[in-house]
């Protein structure tokens, strides 16, 4: 049930990021998931080519920013906007930014971030009682 | 509750355990027709069914959008689910000639408007 709701916000978040922005920009849904070697993001960028989306690797932040056009006509009804979507993403841990790899594939746009050699996940183990 | 729950998910599950939702759908009237634009990203052009029954276009589509397996998933805002939308088509709509196509993500359906009739000259024969 918790997923469903998940998946409902992050598809209409952009509505209420838009309302606090000031029509500014729009949210993207996000994924991220780990493993010891890399991070991956996978963002919803239905509509965009490959020139409409901008990714910028800043320290540890990763800024997807994407237009998504208006077409000419008269909307009828109108579920999906047009404008600017952005999202920013904490990493948590410094990437090897040279070896970054981006891929747009039906409206998914999946983004692999290497970590820097010399950054190891470690797990801790947890002492019980004194 | 448990039963409310379970009575819940029943309906909102396909059989496949996959949230049904509706698409997010924009209509648009051009000079030519109609234009619907639905999106629906992460499909393969396959999985789509699309059909035209009694002036209603009936779409059933299913996503791939799980978290990479055997990974460690710190943000999950999205996920595979199953697409299921009745549109009622407008009465001047050329259902013959309707047209669809899936790009970037997004399923695009061009339906014409039928050739409106602003009648004729009659030639009389003798």
């Amino acid at each position: 049930m918790h997923r469903f709701f998940k998946h409902i916000s992050g598809l209409a978040d952009y509505r209420f990021e838009r309302e606090k922005a000031g029509q500014s920009c729009i949210s993207f849904p996000i994924q991220l998931a780990e493993d010891a070697e890399r991070f991956i993001v996978r963002t919803l960028a239905p509509g965009m080519k490959q020139k409409d989306i901008d990714i910028v690797l800043s320290g540890q932040t990763l800024t997807i920013t994407g237009q998504f056009p208006c077409r000419a006509g008269n909307y009828l009804r109108q579920e999906w906007p047009c404008g600017t979507f952005s999202r920013s993403v904490e990493l948590g841990c410094r990437v090897n930014s040279d070896a970054v790899e981006a891929r747009l594939e039906t409206g998914v746009l999946t983004i692999s971030l290497p970590k820097r050699a010399g950054v190891k996940t470690s797990r801790v183990q947890v002492k019980y009682g004194s | 509750m448990r039963f409310a729950v379970n009575l819940l998910e029943r309906l909102l599950l396909d059989d496949k355990c996959r949230y049904v939702v509706s698409p997010a759908t924009d209509v648009l009237e051009t000079a030519s027709g109609y234009s619907l634009r639905c999106v629906m990203p992460g499909l393969n052009k396959d999985d789509i069914r699309l059909d035209l029954r009694n002036n209603e276009l009936c779409l059933e589509a299913a996503s791939q959008l799980d978290p990479p397996a055997g990974m460690q998933v710190h943000a999950l805002e999205f996920c595979s689910v199953s697409y299921r939308l009745r549109l009622a088509l407008p009465a001047d709509a050329d259902f013959k000639s309707i047209s669809a196509e899936y790009i970037d993500g997004m399923l695009i359906i061009e339906l014409p408007r039928k050739e409106q009739f602003l009648g004729k000259r009659i030639e009389v024969k003798s």
